[in-house]
Parts: C-alpha cells; structure tokens; sequence
C-alpha cells in the first residue's frame, strides 16, 4: 500500500513538472461508525485523487504511509467513498508538514456527528529512555449535543488521569509523560458515577 | 493496559453506541494498531430510553396535551 501512495504521488509530482524533495508519514484510521454491519462500514481512500486503499472497515488503521509533496508544507486531497470506489463520503484536503508524522482518522455517524478528517500530529516516537507517552483522543459520537458527550479518564480506583475531566467528542489530551507500568483505566461520564467503557488491566 | 518505557501509544475512546458499541482502540508508535480488551461485563450502558421508557413518554405527553385543551 506505501508503496502504491509514493507511486502515485511520484507520478502526480512529475506531471507538474517537478521532483518532490518534501514528506511526511500518514497513518490513516476508519473510526466512523455509521452502520451497524462491520462490513457496511468499508470504505476506499483516494490520495490526491488516485485510490490508495480499500475495504478499510471501522477500527482499521492503514499503517504509516509516506506521502510527498513539492513544497513545505504539501497540501494532499483525501477523498473517502462508501461503498469502496462509491459516493464521497468524506472529502479534505491535509496540510502536511514536511518531516512530520500524522494520524488521521474518520469519524462521525452521520446521526450525532458529521462524517469527517480528524488530524493529530504525532511525536517522534521515544527510543528507549525511561517513561511512556501516553494520548487518549474522544472519537465516539455517542451524542449530537457535545456537552453530552463529555467525560473523564480514570483510574479504575476513580482517581482522574492526566486533569482529563469533562473530554468532550473530538478531545485530545496530547501526549502524557507516565511512568512505565500498568494501568486500570476507565472512561466514565463527568464525576465517575457511571463507567462508559471499562478496559482490562 | 501496560506501558513500557519508549511507549508511545494513542488510545481511541470509539463507538456510538447506536451502530457499534463504545470501546477503545490503541494505536502504537509504529502504527500498528489494536482493539483493547475491555472488562468482563463491559460497561454500564448508557442511560437511554428504551421501547417502554418511549411509550410511557408518550403516554404523559398526550395526557398532558389532552388536559390542556379540556
């Protein structure tokens, strides 16, 4: 599949008559929930117009793919069609950084929320070293007003995590400094009454 | 979950409950990416109105609408 995005962008770069000297690595995830079947969930993902993946389905991540452009920052149009090769359910267009690594994911229902690109920078991933970083982002569209989405990330004990109280649709904590270890995290509704999503230990 | 040093994760609260249900998703500093396990149980649902939680809504409506215009 990265190999197939470079070809492409290869291809469109020549064609404007230029090399391209700029990057950086994508990593494109399907977090939309907009039909109860899994497999009604598939979708391709067109790169500046060509398709560059398909049957990606919800909760599927397409891994980091590089993408080049001309200058600093590059502008990629990134189109994503239900059914595969289908309508446009989703169109953008990405500013990317040269250098920089991204995730970016679809989300929305259509229902609460709309169906759109959602961007998040990544940090250069930590070599060894002490510590772990951690980010939690809020993309469950489990409610149209966003105050109704709100919630707090939490020790299974009830102690909040990283001050993340009242994380609406669409919060990003940024990435947390955490010792490495185990921990017991929930999500719960605002003030810890009633646990939404309980992960193991 | 467990994070060792050099860990970079980014967890994805998901779900809308209508569609899919609500649960997590880690996504790794290579990319890779995977569903978390959740609690045996899972979680309190939440609160919703349900089939009967509807009609009595609606049962109340009408009869206040209805002792508005007697």
């Amino acid at each position: 599949m990265k190999k197939t995005i470079s070809i492409i962008a290869l291809s469109l770069g020549l064609g404007a008559g230029g090399a391209f000297a700029q990057s950086a690595d994508v990593n494109i995830g399907h977090l939309a929930p907009f039909a109860p079947d899994v497999a009604d969930t598939a979708v391709s993902i067109d790169v500046n117009g060509s398709e560059a993946f398909t049957g990606v389905v919800f909760e599927n991540f397409t891994g980091y793919t590089t993408l080049t452009g001309a200058t600093d920052p590059f502008d990629v149009t990134v189109d994503v069609r239900n059914p595969p090769g289908d309508a446009v359910a989703i169109t953008d267009t990405l500013s990317l950084d040269s250098g920089t690594d991204y995730t970016v994911v679809a989300i929305g229902n259509v229902i609460n929320q709309p169906l759109e690109l959602f961007a998040l920078v990544d940090t250069a991933p930590v070599r060894g070293g002490t510590g772990a970083q951690l980010r939690i982002v809020h993309a469950a569209p489990f409610a149209s007003d966003l105050t109704a989405t709100e919630v707090d990330i939490r020790t299974d004990g009830g102690d909040v995590v990283g001050g993340l109280t009242n994380v609406p649709y669409k919060g990003n904590s940024g990435f947390l400094a955490l010792p490495a270890g185990t921990y017991d995290l929930k999500v719960t509704t605002p003030g810890g009454a009633l646990t939404l999503i309980d992960l193991a230990r | 979950m467990t994070l060792n040093d050099g860990d970079q994760v980014t967890v994805f609260a998901v779900g809308d409950i209508v569609n899919q249900p609500v649960g997590a998703i880690a996504v790794f500093g290579d990319g890779t990416s995977a569903v978390l396990p959740l609690e045996a149980g899972g979680a309190a649902p939440i609160p919703t109105l349900g089939q009967w939680g509807l009609i009595l809504l609606v049962l109340g409506l009408a009869i206040v609408g209805i002792r508005r215009l007697v």
